[in-house]
This record gives structure tokens, C-alpha cells and sequence, in this order.
């Protein structure tokens, strides 16, 4: 293997891995903050591609597109903790894990009903297909551009966390959501934050993985979601960190098993890379950067 | 005798549940089969079929509280092997040309079918589960997903096998009503006898308290895994009944939809009970024969409904976000039909006598030759968390017979100290000896097996269990230990009662029985007396001095109330910011300054009236 094809196949595999970890971060935000898996996250990507599809009809250009795309998912992703998980506030982990599982079917049937079974072509610009070449190496725009924006999404994410008073709420939210809320921070405010933000995350993943797909349907959100759950388990449930390195993981996985996969085989990859994982949780069953929780007795 | 009536009760119910169950299931079939209506007598198969699927779910997220998104995997890989073993070899060959030699010239009828698709999936159970069981129970909900992804990967893929996304089809219509009938009651019988057995009733404790029942002596990946395999082995069974019914399928028939009609019977029955599972069966199945009927197009009068696709979806969302807002646990909740029929029960303590009734049990504690020896020592103790340092240098010993009590300030080191003796964490170094046996770092549940057990400081019991099977639960309890512990802690009149539904002073009596049932060496009590009054802990104070002596079980005991512990104890040990600071006899400890100095402030003498229980953490 020559040193070229390492190169394109590691700038793919950070491409991919970052898309991943955007996903990944929204999921595990909300995870973190207040115990909830909410499995209609799928559904946020899915809102994310349609919004693009309906501004792409409009005639709006690819940033605008993608704007819209991202303030659909947080507005979806607050409706969401309106309507579905503020009801059950105080219910069991798996009583939301339920009630979001049923929310995510029911999106799924809107968008079947409302639109089209089918998927819709999203037009991305021609940039989007070019190469940057360097001596004889060829880089894809796409990937360069998709690493450039996740890292900076994070980036800003990272600022918002630390600097912001809002951040730092829900940063001792996430330690420990009723002392938190005894010292003043507001719950009503805190949670729909944590969406929002999940929401926002899942937009910006959604952007790109759409860029990538370049179209929609009502069943977009199944691989994201799935991915994002792969990612936090593998890099250990309730740590953001952990998150992030589970889909960059998960993401070089994929394109190596991708490259040098037999052609007879490689419609398995997903499956070959998934007991990947369970092999590496059978030895470490709490993920990479998880703990066994010290429940306090 | 009492208890062995008692012993039986469950199984008895579990019998008598499953022939009401299968009852309701029977007439059900014969009103659909006797219609004469063809669309009918389908709805009936498929009806029983659902039943047979949605008891194996069941089984295992009932009983263990995991959500499972994932067994899907194991109905679909049912439905395949059964058509590889069913399908008329003259239409297998054209259909699958590339079929392995030893799969192309078998074929088998209805019962070794389901049972090669039964045997197989057990197996894939085994390896799935040995991963799946290990891990957190959240990060397992998740990861059961990708057991569905894997088995859907492998079935639109290995075309070989399974013809891919075009499915396979002619398999041979063997699952009639009759046979559709047999078998839902067998997996009703089956789940019903699984909920009601030991390792049924210790994974329903894991479901309610991990910790505890870990601290109770129970294996939890042990448990989680029995139940994973068998419900997947059912799956399997199922998935094979219902290929057998539906005769053609393809790989996107194990898909969410499925999963998501199977989890709302579940939830709209109520998961925790077999029976509910049935009534969800028959609602949710209800909702869908009908709605389908309505989106082949209704005409009303002259006007002709629009065709529509997908209200089944969306009625089910819509059912299972009601279910879970306005019942939560279900339209038949926690109960089971024996319960719903026999009201008059559920009250009352039936077989249990408050009379004492019960002989005394021989003696099964492994002798501790003489008062005086050594049962229990720590060594050397030392534990950090981050920064600080629970436990600097902690030596303990706890002779035969003997009753220690820990006190301390808060945040001395006691909780810790009991945390690590009982394998709950290990400490950073020294060692745990028990009865002679080094038990640094085991895992708590072979710390209770090896005869030490625990109560906690925040109450952690079973809470939908009864109070029998709070202690029933515990690894190592007989029907005859049980009885005499909740004999000696005063709770055999509320013996069938939920847990939950105890006043707060006898719940921690119940943890207390709990812990002793198994006849341990030692017992390790965390604050028992607290939030309990004078009255109160005085009588708790006679029932662990007669826990003590008959059983000779030694104990430890951590407690603020010192009027308790001076005038319970054997031996007082001090713990002051993770050291010790003395250890002696009551009387030698009231009169240490240096124990009055730390413990209650320079210029308090010991109070002997009980000091304000805070019950805060420690």
C-alpha cells in the first residue's frame, strides 16, 4: 500500500469519524445532562435533510440550506422535550427510552404520509465533488471541508461549555442535576437547553451527513442514530470524551473495512464492524473511557 | 407444613395463571376459528402467534427491566432457519441454487423445525449475551440494537442462504389454529413458570435494586444471561411458528416495525406481567387487523375514502405515548390474572401464621469453634477517592459472637470502611480476611455467598417484590429461612405485601431480614436505627441481640445513635478521618478524652439519650 492511499484513506476516515462524533456529541449531551436516550435523535437528521430539501426547492443557496437545516433541528429537538419528554419528567430511563422510540415512529409515518416513502435528491455545489491536489495525492474537498467544520462546531461547543454562564449550567447539571438545581439553576431552562444544543449538534452532524448523501428520505435517520449509539457505548456511556473518541473509532472502522475488505464481503462491513465492537466491549463491557458507576451507599 | 405450601404458592399461582391465561386464549380462538370468516380465523393464528413472540420479549425485558430492541434478531433468524428446513426441496433448489449440500436435501416438518430454530438461537444467546450481559445496563439497551443491525446485515446479504432482499417463499403453512393454540400456551406456561422460579424471582430482585442484589449474594450477569438465552431460544421458536404462518418473507419484516409492534404490546399491556403481554398481544393486534381493513380503502355511501398507508405506525406511537403518560405500567399493570380473579387474596397473608408457628431451623452456620475467634479482619485498609483519603489506615477485627459498632463523625470513613469489607468497592490496599479466606477485592455477591452480608444506609430493597420475596430473592435463602427471618424481625403479617408499601421503620427491618436469611458468618449493618424513635430502635436493638445469638452470626454495626450502640455493642471502634481512633468496650470508650475530643467537641460529655439521627450521608 502506498503512502498516498494511507493519506486519503486517513483524511476519509477523520471525515467520517467527525461527522460521527457531532452525531455522537448531541446524543451523549442530552445522555449526560439528564439521563435520557432520546431515540428520536435519528428523526432531528432526518428534520435537518428536509428542511435542506424544501429550502433547496425554494431556490436558497447551499449555506443558507444548511442554516435552515441546523435551526430546524433545534427548534424539532425542543418541541421534542415539549411535547414527549416534559410530560413524563421524573419517569424511568426506560419509560422515555420508550416514549421516544414510539416519537421516532411517528415522525417517520409524518414524512412517509406528508411527503414520499422515497427519497429526495438534495443538490450540494459542484465544490463539494472537487479534489485538492498535492503533488499526487488527491484530497477531496468534502472531507476537508467536513473535518474544518465538525472541529469548529466542537470548538464552539467547547467555548460555550467552559466560558458561558448557561455552559457552566449545565455542566453541573450533568454532575448532578437536583444539587444543581438546589443551587439555583433552573431546570426549566437548563433541559430545554440541553436539547437545544443536542438539537443544534445534530443539525450541524446532519448538514454534513447530508452533504454526504446528498439526499433524504424518511429513513435517513436510522444510520446516525444507530452510529451515534455504537459511538457513546463504545467510548463509555456518560462521557462526552469518550463520545467523541467512540466515532472516530467507529468512523476509521468503517472506511478501513471500506478499503481493504475483500469485494464479496465488503456489503458486510457494518456487521463486521459492529462485532468489532462487541469484542472490544466484552473486554472492556463499561467502553474505552467508561467507568463502573460507584453508586454512593 | 406452612412452608412448604408457601414454597409452592408461586408455582401453584404460576399454574393457575397460565390455565386462566390459556382460558381467555381458548375462547378467544374458538369465537375467531368459529366464525367461519377465513380473514377471522387468520387474525387468530396471528393473533397466537403474536402471543408466543411478544411472552419471549417478555421473559426477558419483563423480568430484567432491560430493554431489548434486539430480539427481533433471533425471531428473524427462527424464520429463516425454519424455511431452509421446511421448504419443499423441488421449490428450495430453484429458489436457493447455491444452498450448502447438507441444507439443500433435508426437510423437516412442523416440531423439528421449531426446534433446530429453538436449539440454533439458543446458541447465537449464548454468544450475544456473554457480551451483552457484562455491560452497564443502559450502554446494553443500546447495544442490542446492533444485534438487530448484525442479523439484518447478514440476512439482506448472505443471498446464498436467504435469496436477500427478495425473500424467500413457499414455506409449507404449518402453523394452524390448533397448533398456534398449543403453543401460545406453552410460552405462557413457560414464561409464567420462568417468572415464578428462583433465578425468575433473583432476576425480578435486579430489576428492582442491582446493588442489592448483588449485595444479596446474586450473580447478575448469571441471571440476565439464563433469561437472554431462553427468551431468545422462545424467539426463535416463534419466529419459526410464524414463518410457518406466513409462508413467504423477506428481510424487512425484521425490521423496526416489528420491534416496535412487539415493545407496544408490551408497554400497552404492561411488561412486567404475562398476562399483560397477552392483552397487549390481543390489542395491539386489534388495532392493526382493523386499521389495515381500513386502508384498503373504505366506501361510505357513494364517497370512497382516499387509500391510506401507515396509520397503523402512528396508532401504535400514539398508544404508547398514552400508555406510558396515563398507565404507565400498563392496562393490567404489575398483576397477574390468578391476582385480578382472586381478590380476596391480595390483602390477607394466606398460609403465612403470625403464631410462630415455625420450628426452630437446625443450626447450618459453619461452626466458629468458640467465642473469641477472629471471623472477620481487615488489614492495613486504605482507600482514596480523588484527593481524599476515606480510609488512611483502618484495621478491623470482628471476633465470633460478637457485636462491633463503628462510630464516627461523619465522614470518618465508616460507610467506606463497610463498603469495602462487603466487596461493594475494593480498597486501594490491605486486605479482607474472612473466616480465614482472603476476600480482598471478590465481587460482592461471593462476599454474601462466602457469609457476609449487608444492609445499606439509604434503604435498598425490592420494591415491587413482596416482602417474602425480598428475602427469598437473597442467594442462598430457603422457604424455611425466609419465614424464620421475617418471623425474628416481626414482618410475617405483612409477608405478602409490596415491599414498597412498608412503613419506612419496617423496611429497614425488612433489609435486616434480608441480609440474615442466608444464616451468614457475619452481618454488616448500616445505620439500621436510622429515622427510627426511642421506642422504635429499642425494639429493633432486642431483635439484633436475638439475630446475634441465635444464628451466632457476628456483627458490625455503624450507627449515630450512641445510646444504641453503647448499650449494644460488645466492642466500640472509633473512626476518625479515616483512621482509628479506639477501640475498646463501651464503658472505656465514654470515658476516652480523646474520643469525646474528636467525636462530640471538647466540651461535651457523652450524652446517653439518643443525638439527633441525620440520616445524612457518611
Amino acid at each position: 500500500m502506498d503512502l498516498g492511499t494511507l493519506v486519503q484513506q486517513l483524511i476519509n476516515a477523520l471525515s467520517l469519524g467527525s461527522i460521527y462524533a457531532l452525531l455522537a456529541l448531541g446524543l451523549a449531551m442530552v445522555y449526560s445532562t439528564l439521563g435520557i436516550l432520546n431515540f428520536a435523535y435519528g428523526e432531528l437528521i432526518t428534520i435537518t435533510g428536509y428542511a435542506m430539501f424544501f429550502a433547496s426547492e425554494a431556490g436558497l443557496p447551499f449555506v443558507a440550506m444548511a442554516a435552515l437545516g441546523v435551526l430546524a433541528a433545534g427548534i424539532a429537538s425542543v418541541a421534542m422535550q415539549a411535547i414527549v419528554f416534559r410530560p413524563l419528567r421524573g419517569a424511568s430511563f426506560v419509560t422515555m427510552l420508550f416514549a421516544s422510540f414510539a416519537l421516532s415512529q411517528v415522525v417517520q409515518g409524518l414524512f412517509r404520509q406528508a411527503i414520499s416513502p422515497r427519497s429526495k435528491g438534495i443538490p450540494t455545489p459542484p465544490l463539494f465533488s472537487d479534489f485538492l491536489t498535492v503533488g499526487d495525492l488527491r484530497i477531496g474537498l468534502l472531507a476537508l471541508l467536513t473535518m474544518g467544520i465538525a472541529l469548529a462546531a466542537m470548538a464552539i461547543l467547547v467555548v460555550f461549555m467552559r466560558t458561558s454562564r448557561a455552559g457552566l449550567h449545565m455542566r453541573a447539571a450533568a454532575l448532578d442535576l437536583p444539587t444543581a438545581r438546589l443551587l439555583g439553576v433552573r431546570a426549566n431552562r437548563v433541559i430545554p437547553l440541553a436539547f437545544l444544543v443536542s438539537g443544534l449538534l445534530a443539525g450541524a452532524g446532519g448538514v454534513l451527513w447530508i452533504a454526504r448523501t446528498t439526499s433524504v428520505s424518511p429513513a435517513t435517520g436510522f444510520t446516525p442514530i444507530l452510529v451515534s449509539f455504537v459511538a457513546i457505548v463504545l467510548g463509555g456511556l456518560g462521557s462526552i470524551p469518550g463520545a467523541v473518541i467512540g466515532a472516530f473509532i467507529f468512523g476509521a472502522l468503517e472506511i478501513l473495512l471500506q478499503a481493504y475488505l475483500p469485494g464479496s464481503i465488503v456489503p458486510f462491513q457494518f456487521a463486521i464492524a459492529l462485532v468489532a465492537v462487541a469484542v472490544v466491549l466484552y473486554v472492556r463491557p463499561e467502553g474505552l473511557l467508561g467507568h463502573r458507576v460507584d453508586v454512593k451507599v | 407444613m406452612t412452608s412448604l405450601w408457601q414454597l409452592d404458592q408461586a408455582r401453584r399461582d404460576a399454574l393457575v395463571g397460565s390455565v386462566l391465561t390459556g382460558m381467555l386464549l381458548v375462547v378467544l380462538t374458538l369465537g375467531l376459528v368459529a366464525s367461519g370468516d377465513p380473514g377471522l380465523r387468520g387474525t387468530a393464528v396471528v393473533l397466537l402467534v403474536s402471543v408466543t413472540l411478544v411472552t419471549s420479549l417478555q421473559l426477558f425485558i419483563g423480568n430484567s427491566g432491560i430493554l431489548s430492541f434486539g430480539h427481533v434478531a433471533f425471531m428473524g433468524i427462527g424464520a429463516y432457519i425454519t424455511a431452509l428446513l421446511t421448504i419443499p426441496l423441488a421449490v428450495r433448489g430453484s429458489q436457493l441454487p447455491d444452498l450448502p449440500a447438507a441444507l439443500a436435501g433435508v426437510e423437516l416438518g412442523l416440531l423439528p423445525a421449531v426446534a433446530v430454530a429453538a436449539a440454533a438461537c439458543a446458541v447465537l444467546g449464548v454468544v450475544a449475551g456473554v457480551v451483552l450481559v457484562r455491560m452497564p445496563v443502559n450502554a446494553l439497551v443500546m447495544a442490542t440494537l446492533a444485534l438487530l443491525i448484525v442479523a439484518f446485515t447478514l440476512m439482506v446479504n448472505w443471498t446464498a442462504l436467504t435469496r436477500g432482499g427478495q425473500g424467500v417463499f413457499g414455506v409449507p403453512r404449518l402453523t394452524d389454529p390448533a397448533v398456534a393454540l398449543v403453543a401460545a400456551l406453552i410460552f405462557v406456561f413457560v414464561a409464567r413458570l420462568f417468572k415464578a422460579s428462583g433465578i425468575g424471582l433473583r432476576l425480578r430482585a435486579t430489576r428492582e435494586d442491582e446493588l442489592a442484589a448483588r449485595a444479596a449474594g446474586i450473580d447478575v450477569p448469571r441471571v440476565r444471561l439464563v433469561a437472554f438465552v431462553l427468551s431468545a431460544a422462545m424467539m426463535g421458536a416463534a419466529g419459526s411458528l410464524w414463518a410457518l404462518n406466513v409462508v413467504a418473507f423477506d428481510p424487512g419484516q425484521f425490521s423496526f416495525a416489528m420491534t416496535f409492534s412487539l415493545l407496544a404490546m408490551l408497554v400497552v399491556g404492561g411488561k412486567e406481567s404475562v398476562l399483560g403481554a397477552v392483552v397487549g398481544a390481543v390489542v395491539v393486534v386489534a388495532i392493526t387487523e382493523l386499521l389495515s381493513r381500513v386502508e384498503q380503502g373504505i366506501v361510505i355511501g357513494s364517497f370512497e375514502l382516499p387509500r391510506i398507508t401507515g396509520t397503523v405506525q402512528f396508532a401504535l406511537a400514539a398508544l404508547i405515548i398514552i400508555a406510558l403518560v396515563w398507565r404507565p405500567d400498563g392496562l393490567v399493570g404489575r398483576r397477574e390474572i390468578e391476582g385480578l380473579v382472586e381478590r380476596s387474596r391480595v390483602p390477607g397473608v394466606p398460609g403465612m401464621r403470625s403464631d410462630g408457628a415455625l420450628g426452630s431451623v437446625e443450626d447450618t452456620t459453619p461452626g466458629d469453634a468458640g467465642a473469641g475467634n477472629v471471623v472477620l479482619a481487615g488489614i492495613g485498609l486504605r482507600k482514596s477517592f480523588g484527593g481524599v483519603h476515606a480510609l488512611a489506615d483502618v484495621d478491623i477485627e470482628l471476633r465470633a459472637g460478637e457485636i462491633l459498632g463503628v462510630i464516627g463523625p461523619n465522614g470518618s470513613g465508616k460507610s467506606t470502611l463497610l463498603n469495602v469489607l462487603s466487596g461493594v468497592t475494593a480498597p486501594d490496599t490491605g486486605r479482607v480476611v474472612l473466616r480465614g479466606e482472603d476476600i480482598t477485592g471478590l465481587p460482592s455477591h461471593l462476599v454474601a455467598r462466602r457469609g457476609l452480608t449487608r444492609t445499606f444506609q439509604n434503604i435498598r430493597l425490592f420494591g415491587h417484590l413482596t416482602v417474602r420475596e425480598n428475602v427469598l430473592a437473597a442467594h442462598g435463602s430457603s422457604s424455611v429461612s425466609a419465614d424464620r427471618s421475617l418471623h425474628a424481625l416481626d414482618l410475617a403479617d405483612v409477608a405478602q405485601r409490596e415491599a414498597d408499601t412498608l412503613s419506612y421503620g419496617r423496611q429497614r427491618r425488612l433489609e435486616i431480614a434480608r441480609a440474615t436469611s442466608i444464616q451468614p458468618a457475619v452481618v454488616l449493618l448500616d445505620e439500621p436505627a436510622a429515622g427510627m424513635n426511642e421506642a422504635e430502635s429499642d425494639v429493633l436493638m432486642e431483635d439484633i441481640r436475638a439475630i446475634a445469638r441465635d444464628q451466632r452470626c457476628a456483627i458490625i454495626i455503624i450507627d449515630h445513635d450512641l445510646r444504641l450502640i453503647m448499650r449494644l455493642c460488645d466492642r466500640v471502634q472509633v473512626l476518625e478521618t479515616g483512621r482509628t481512633l479506639a477501640v475498646d468496650v463501651p464503658l472505656a470508650i465514654v470515658s476516652n478524652k480523646a474520643v469525646m475530643a474528636a467525636y462530640l467537641g471538647d466540651s461535651v460529655g457523652i450524652d446517653p439519650e439518643p443525638r439527633r439521627s441525620d440520616g445524612g450521608g457518611s
